[in-house]
């Protein structure tokens, strides 16, 4: 409120001038203003008597004593005090004790800034990051396990290889077993080739499917409408059906060398060589697909050759174990490795081949593949896994997602909650 | 013993040098934060929490103005206090029933009843004023005016700029002065509104 006449003098300036904390200048204008404005009197007078009736407030009693006591500084929720610490010993060490500078004090600390605040909302914050977590944890993991299913859409070949093999001391333990029940070989092959490519593989036939390394190549021309991910499991010991597919290899090979293992694969791998030089050129037939089992994956010879060896070995141990020596054991185990770390590199120049091939199948003049990268045989099982798997994971991975956003939402929500929830403290 | 004393001895870890300091300044310490949070539950809790927080920091206490110090630690306490009910305020301050019982302890009893129910009035109008006042001025203004304190101790109590601290007590006593006025009965003639 100003007066018309001294717009100048508002309420503030009143104000210290009640309080005497203005200038000799505004002091002066102040009381020649009083004196010609009787406005500004009323509103001067009017404020000095309410500070009078501020002043005349009666102090306000105590309603008790607020001398504090050990039992009260003790089931405080603050920090230990100093003087629980230092009362016992008071007299004899002058020197306080800084609270919360030693472990306990830390310790108290923490543990009191958790206990401030609206429990539930606290632990309701604390489970929902704990899902959040789980959630991550478990997309992680399929997406690890399944690449392929979140990257459908994208043209780019990506290839994984996953091999394990059984370790030579698993090899050794089941030899020394003399069962050899425990054995087991997995091999786990996860590739994608671009939608469109038209390559050329060697297929061995069903002789090559069943293990067979030198039986007549068979070159086979395919297109692949789809990008699928494909998964071929072989456990050796588990899986009876390839033990089945397995076997005869197997037999095959040890009546006809009697070289052990290591042998069987070399030669396996030389028959792989001279079937995929045997290759015929490609011709493009898009959109056709001539057998049910025809393979949807483009993989090197050497993976092949992998499959092959870990099928045969470990099914010669299953099936005769009475022929397995601890040398094709180990001998076996040596080759699985040497040729596992094959694939890798092998695999990663496939795909970016397979790249190259991918963008000139695009303009529908097919250009074959080198004489070094050949389709594997997949059974029509994996290959009806592989396609149930490709349907089911975005799906669910959505599913994961969206709760993986809500539990960190819920989260953070509840959090905020309870922090608000706590008393703010101010330093003093 | 003079304060500088006990405040040695507490500083030692004396709970009983301490007890002396509580017993010096609790009515102060309880008559600032009764006129800040208006309650007097409220007030005794913060009273008792600044005594422990005083205990607990009295190792960085630094100087001799033991007054102004615990005064400070009230004054945030009853912050914090003002704070805590804002959030879980569900009722607005100005809704307060108008009439309410007088205070006990507040009573003179070396008054005449007619003249005792008049101060008595205007002062539970006075409270109720106070009452109304928003936390920030209401605190400035108790500190300023029931208190005594300068504006120089109340920007150092309150951590406020010196043109904030005038403004608001500008602001407090001129909002005060037109909530009494709603009931110019109980005072003088002096203080009728002005009709120009």
């Amino acid at each position: 409120m100003t007066s018309l006449r001294y717009p100048q003098i508002t309420d503030e300036l009143l104000s210290a001038y009640i309080d005497n904390a203005v200038s000799d200048d505004e002091k002066t204008l102040i009381e020649a203003a009083v004196v010609e404005d009787s406005a500004l009197a009323w509103r001067l007078e009017t404020l000095q008597y309410t500070v009078t009736l501020l002043h005349a407030l009666p102090q306000v009693s105590v309603p008790r004593n607020f001398t504090l006591s050990q039992a009260q500084l003790a089931d405080a929720t603050m920090p230990a005090s100093a003087l629980a610490q230092s009362v016992g010993r008071a007299v004899t060490s002058p020197k306080r004790v800084q609270p919360g500078r030693d472990a306990n004090g830390l310790a108290q600390r923490w543990r009191n800034f958790w206990q401030i605040g609206n429990l539930f909302l606290r632990n309701a914050a604390a489970v929902s990051f704990a899902l959040f977590l789980v959630l991550s944890t478990s997309n992680l993991l399929l997406n690890g396990l399944t690449p392929m299913a979140t990257n459908q859409a994208e043209a780019p070949a990506a290839v994984s290889i996953v091999v394990t093999a059984t370790s030579n001391a698993v090899l050794s333990t089941a030899t020394r077993n003399a069962t050899g029940v425990a054995l087991a070989t997995t091999v786990v092959v996860q590739a994608t080739t671009p939608p469109t490519v038209v390559a050329t593989q060697a297929q061995t036939g069903g002789a090559q499917k069943q293990g067979a390394p030198d039986a007549g190549a068979d070159a086979r021309r395919s297109s692949l409408p789809t990008q699928a991910p494909v998964a071929l499991l072989a456990e050796s010991a588990a899986d009876t059906q390839a033990m089945q597919s397995a076997a005869p290899a197997v037999e095959q090979s040890t009546a006809s060398q009697n070289e052990g293992a290591a042998s069987s694969a070399r030669q396996q791998e030389d028959a792989s060589a001279s079937s995929a030089a045997e290759l015929a050129p490609p011709a493009p037939v898009p959109q056709m697909r001539t057998q049910a089992y025809a393979p949807q994956t483009s993989m090197t010879s050497t993976m092949m050759m992998t499959e092959l060896i870990t099928e045969s070995s470990s099914a010669a141990i299953t099936e005769s174990e009475a022929m397995i020596t601890a040398e094709m054991v180990q001998s076996s185990a040596i080759v699985s490795d040497v040729v596992a770390t094959r694939i890798t590199d092998t695999m990663l120049a496939t795909a970016a081949q397979t790249s190259v091939s991918s963008a000139t199948v695009g303009n529908a003049t097919a250009k074959p593949l080198s004489p070094t990268q050949a389709f594997s045989p997949l059974s029509a099982a994996n290959e009806a896994d592989s396609a149930t798997s490709a349907r089911t994971t975005p799906a669910f991975q959505s599913l994961l997602r969206i709760l993986q956003l809500a539990s960190a939402l819920a989260a953070l929500l509840l959090g905020a909650l309870w922090w608000r929830t706590r008393p703010v403290r101010q330093e003093i | 013993m003079d304060e500088q004393t006990v405040v040695a001895q507490a500083l030692n870890g004396k709970l009983n040098a301490f007890n002396q300091l509580v017993l010096t300044y609790q009515n102060l310490a309880y008559s600032i934060a009764y006129r800040v949070l208006q309650n007097e539950n409220a007030a005794a809790d913060a009273v008792q929490e600044s005594f422990i927080k005083a205990y607990r920091a009295l190792s960085s206490f630094q100087g001799a103005n033991f007054k102004g110090w615990l005064t400070r630690i009230v004054v945030n306490t009853c912050y914090d206090v003002l704070r805590v009910q804002q959030r879980r305020a569900t009722t607005s301050l100005d809704d307060l029933p108008v009439e309410a019982e007088y205070v006990a302890y507040l009573v003179d009893p070396g008054e005449g009843p007619e003249a005792y129910a008049e101060r008595m009035e205007l002062n539970q109008l006075i409270e109720q004023g106070l009452h109304a006042l928003p936390p920030d001025q209401r605190t400035v203004l108790v500190l300023c005016d029931i208190q005594g304190h300068s504006y120089e101790e109340i920007a150092e109590l309150t951590g406020l700029p010196m043109g904030t601290v005038k403004s608001r007590i500008s602001r407090a006593r001129t909002r005060l002065r037109d909530y009494l006025l709603q009931k110019p009965e109980l005072l003088p003639s002096t203080f009728r509104p002005y009709d120009g």
